[in-house]
């Protein structure tokens, strides 16, 4: 067990953690953000998916040290109900998920793609997110709120 | 005289959901914790409320002093949207805001017992005339008008509503709900006199209102049964033997013999063993490094099990109809069609791995889990604390889509007996491999078709026989879930086979869809199910998509020998007019040709194909119709659906939005069942045990178009639309594959290797 200080959604925290912790459940269990979540912790559903810097993570196999120096977002961190991030927006408008278990995957996969990939085909879309599962079927509704949420970002 | 509200019949579900209100369960908010506390008002003497009773309006409804309005629902939200559908119909009901109306859902002590969230049946009995929320809201607008005709001195005739304001026509005095009944009881009983509204006279019912849950769950506010802390709460996970039947010998310790960290308690009993820890990540590197020694009793050859699912015994036998002239029919036809189906075990392989919190003390247990069935799951968790159910207060929370028997009930039964063994309040969150290997499978089956056609070419006869198996299922008692099974208590025994009572009527349905939908003289359907290794249960459309696979192939066959048209020929044999439109509606959407299947088979390495399936799902509970358009490689056997129509009628479109959300989630996942996915094994274990060796369909998979059409129908009865496209996939796609190649695939999933070998011959 050891003091480390992640920076997470913008703010600086002091935890208590074995630093081979993942991620994961440093921010779920101290930090008390529940965006992130435990799918598989195996690196196979994304369900975890945090930003690492610019990068999409899957943070139920990072080490806690990892995340030292560099700042974390989670899906609590790009927007809230009143305030949503614009990717939030489109899969809230395009109700993109059903038992949205998911969803926070998709939404942190979809933003980091769309800031290397403004405007991707539909084709790019699929093939950029295929390695993130969705049990329920909600695909179509993804594809499309990530394709609007481009445009709206142009 | 009204009493007042108790204030935990106040908690509103909505304010929950947004986190913007009373928080059921949060860190510092260990309210729920100390059940006494917190519903002493419901009861004088017991722990709980001895029963809620549906009869009483007061079990379903109740007005708040700020005028919204609470609804207390047996069916929950499993991610399908049944939240919002049943907002719109109270909201309608009353004739109040959509945003007025809040939902506390799937309490043991707070909402009426409403049988298990299952089946499609949901939106089938809260819209049902009499037995659910449209019956209870429909008597609450009557008994508030009534108040409000003594109130304002004007008949009831007079009298209008809107946004909960009660107004006298041609008047300006009004009264609202609050003012009427705000934060009281209205302690009466249904009368069942109230006459609910009509599908045409409702104004929300019928729109695609979005979600309410969606927000939060698109920005990490909403709180799944994963995300429930209470205070003190230690984290534990189970040590699974490597089969089922699996005897523990011993708890040999940790290597070194060096406790890790922050280690708590090993808990065992019979065959079951957890490891309790302060922290989620010391109890995951604890249980994976505790030793274990098992006797291992291998499962069963994975090869040989469609042939040792026929020689089962003993099985319950069930002659479902038997026209007694079968035989002769078959005999006397001049064409006969023979075919065996096989359909797999699958999983419900829940995107998230099931997870439950519990809080077990002295005599008294609260559980909060995604069951299906609070008051199930209750009996189940009373039988293995040894408490009375009375004492045991289970709290739905939603989870990660389940589509079945997940791991929820299993995991709530494991959290509450480890609460018990440790002294604490527990949460167990199950790893991948708990979740793949130890929930309760879909059933496989083995079906065999005899047909016969006579001279004109209609089917005369049908022979249907069944195998399955299946093992434990829903709660009660614990032994129906894995953890019941490891910890000792006694195992269902099958069920005796019930004498033969043939029924004559040639459309005879049975709620599993074993018969075919078709008119057919001479019948005789037979099933067989005995015990297997697997845990089994009902998974999203179970024994329905088994043999709607086998049945819709089968009348394909049946066209393709009578040289007939699938879709003509499947109309000449109906005389249900809603499930003859659905297909005429698919086929016209998918601009269907006519004429016999694989007429046209190419030559290439790419064959393009086309089929339908249509049935009626349960007998009685939402018609669908899908026409498929795949292409086969016939390099690599890889099969493609690229093209997909469909047409549904489940009586009055509740939310048509909502409806097509079900239906894409039906058509991803009966892609995947039939391409992909079927559990493994071999004799030391299960071997599906992650997304790698259990795949299932991802974005690359996706069809390329799908066009839904619904057929609305304001003057039926609501039908459940959650199960029904998914049911036709199999045999659909089956069918398209054989327009496509000639050749007839009848062994889910249709693997590439499958594919390959067949079209080799
Ligand atoms: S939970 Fe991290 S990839 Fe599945
Ligand atoms: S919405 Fe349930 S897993 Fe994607």
């Amino acid at each position: 067990m050891s003091k480390l200080t992640i920076s997470v959604n913008g703010k600086d925290h002091a935890v208590q953690a074995s630093p081979d912790t993942p991620l994961l459940y440093v921010l779920r269990n101290e930090l008390h953000l529940h965006g992130p979540r435990f799918g598989c912790g195996l690196l196979q559903c994304g369900a975890c998916t945090v930003h690492l810097g610019d990068k999409a993570i899957r943070s139920c196999a990072t080490p806690v040290s990892e995340a030292k120096g560099k700042p974390v977002t989670t899906l609590e961190g790009l927007g809230t109900i009143e305030k949503p991030h614009p990717v939030q927006k489109a899969f809230i408008d395009h109700q993109a998920a059903q038992c949205g278990y998911c969803t926070n995957g998709m939404i942190m996969a979809s933003t980091a793609f769309l800031k290397q990939n403004a405007s991707p085909s539909e084709d790019e879309i699929k093939k950029a997110m295929t390695p993130w599962l969705c049990r329920c079927g909600t695909h179509f509704r993804i594809v499309a709120a990530i394709k609007a949420a481009a445009k709206a970002m142009a | 005289m009204t009493d007042t509200l108790p204030e935990g019949r106040r908690l509103s579900r909505r304010a929950f959901l947004s986190g913007t209100g009373a928080m059921i369960v949060a860190i510092g908010a260990p309210r729920l914790l100390d059940p006494k506390s917190a519903f002493g008002a419901l009861s004088d003497s017991q722990i709980g409320p001895a029963l809620v009773d549906p009869l009483q309006l007061d079990s379903w409804i109740a007005i708040r002093g700020d005028g919204t309005v609470t609804v207390f629902a047996g069916k929950v939200e499993l991610g399908t949207g049944v939240m919002t559908t049943t907002i719109q119909l109270v909201a309608d009901e009353l004739d109040v805001a959509l945003a007025k109306v809040n939902v506390v859902e799937g309490d043991t002590w707070q909402s009426p017992d409403q049988g298990f969230t299952a089946g499609s049946q949901s939106n089938k009995t809260q819209y049902a005339l009499t037995g659910g929320v449209r019956q209870a809201a429909a008597e609450a607008r009557l008994a508030l008008l009534n108040m409000a005709s003594k109130q304002l001195g004007a008949p009831v005739s007079q009298l209008t509503v809107s946004n909960g304001v009660v107004s006298v026509q041609g008047s300006s005095s009004t009264v609202s709900y609050a003012q009427l009944i705000g934060d009281k009881k209205f302690n009466l009983k249904q009368t069942g006199k109230a006459v609910p509204k009509t599908f045409e006279q409702y104004k929300i019912v019928g729109t695609s209102v979005a979600r309410v849950d969606i927000p939060a769950k698109a920005t990490g506010a909403f709180t799944y049964t994963q995300d429930v802390t209470v205070p003190g709460l230690v984290h534990a996970r189970v040590v699974r033997p490597p089969t089922l039947d699996s005897q523990l010998v011993s708890i040999d310790g940790w290597p070194g013999r060096k406790q890790p960290a922050g280690v708590i308690k090993v808990v065992y009993k019979d065959n079951y063993v957890a490891v309790v820890a302060e922290q989620e990540w010391q109890a995951i590197k604890a249980a994976e490094a505790l030793k274990v020694t098992w006797k291992v009793v291998p499962l069963p050859s994975f090869d040989d099990f469609y042939d040792d699912l026929q020689n089962l015994t003993p099985t319950t036998n069930r002659v479902l109809i038997d026209t007694k002239d079968v035989d002769t029919a078959l005999a006397k036809a001049p064409k006969t069609v023979t075919a065996t189906y096989r359909y797999p075990i699958q999983m419900h392989g829940s995107m998230g791995a099931s997870a439950s919190t519990a809080s077990v003390e002295g005599n008294t247990a609260t559980v909060w889990s995604s069951t299906q069935g609070v008051y199930q799951l209750r009996g189940a968790i009373a039988t293995a604390l040894g408490l009375p159910a009375q004492n045991v207060h289970v709290i739905y929370v939603e989870g990660s889509g389940c589509y079945g028997l997940n791991g929820a009930d299993n995991v709530a039964l494991d959290a509450a007996v480890i609460s018990q063994m440790v002294g604490k309040p527990v949460r167990v969150q199950y790893m991948r491999a708990d979740e793949h290997g130890w929930e309760n499978f879909g059933q496989p089956y083995v079906i065999s078709l005899k047909g016969g056609l006579d001279a004109s070419g209609k089917v005369s006869a049908w022979d249907y026989t069944a195998w399955t198996a299946s093992r434990g299922g829903r709660p009660g008692p614990p032994a129906n879930l894995a953890s019941g099974v490891l910890l000792g208590f006694p195992e269902n025994p099958l069920a005796a086979s019930p004498p033969a009572t043939p029924s004559q009527a040639p459309n005879f349905v049975d709620g599993s869809n074993s018969g075919p939908s078709y008119i057919i003289p001479s019948q005789r359907l037979v099933t067989h199910s005995g015990v297997h290794s697997f845990m089994a249960g009902p998974l999203r459309s179970p024994s329905r998509i088994q043999n709607t696979f086998a049945n819709e192939s089968f009348i394909d066959e049946l066209a393709y020998a009578a040289g007939a048209d699938p879709v003509a020929f499947r109309l000449q044999h109906l005389t249900d007019q809603r499930l003859s439109d659905v297909i005429t509606l698919a086929a016209k959407m998918a601009n269907w040709q006519p004429g016999p299947a694989a007429a046209k088979v190419g030559k290439g390495r790419y064959l393009t194909g086309r089929g339908i399936a249509g049935m009626l799902y349960e007998g009685n509970n939402g018609y669908n119709a899908a026409v498929f358009e795949v292409t086969v490689d016939r390099v690599t056997g890889k099969v493609a659906v690229d093209r997909v129509w469909s047409a549904q009628d489940c009586g009055p479109a509740l939310n048509p939005d909502g409806m097509r959300a079900q239906a894409e989630g039906c058509l991803m996942q009966t892609i995947s069942r039939s391409l992909i996915e079927e559990v493994k094994w071999d004799p030391t274990g299960i071997s599906s045990l992650d997304w790698s060796s259990y795949p299932v369909i991802r974005f690359n998979g996706m069809p390329k178009t799908f066009d839904f059409q619904i057929i609305d129908r304001k003057d039926q009865p609501v039908w459940g639309a959650g199960e029904v496209l998914i049911t036709n996939g199999p045999a659909a796609i089956a069918n398209a594959i054989f327009d496509a190649t000639g050749v007839r695939l009848r062994q889910l999933p249709f693997t590439p290797a499958r594919v390959k070998a067949a079209l080799k011959g």
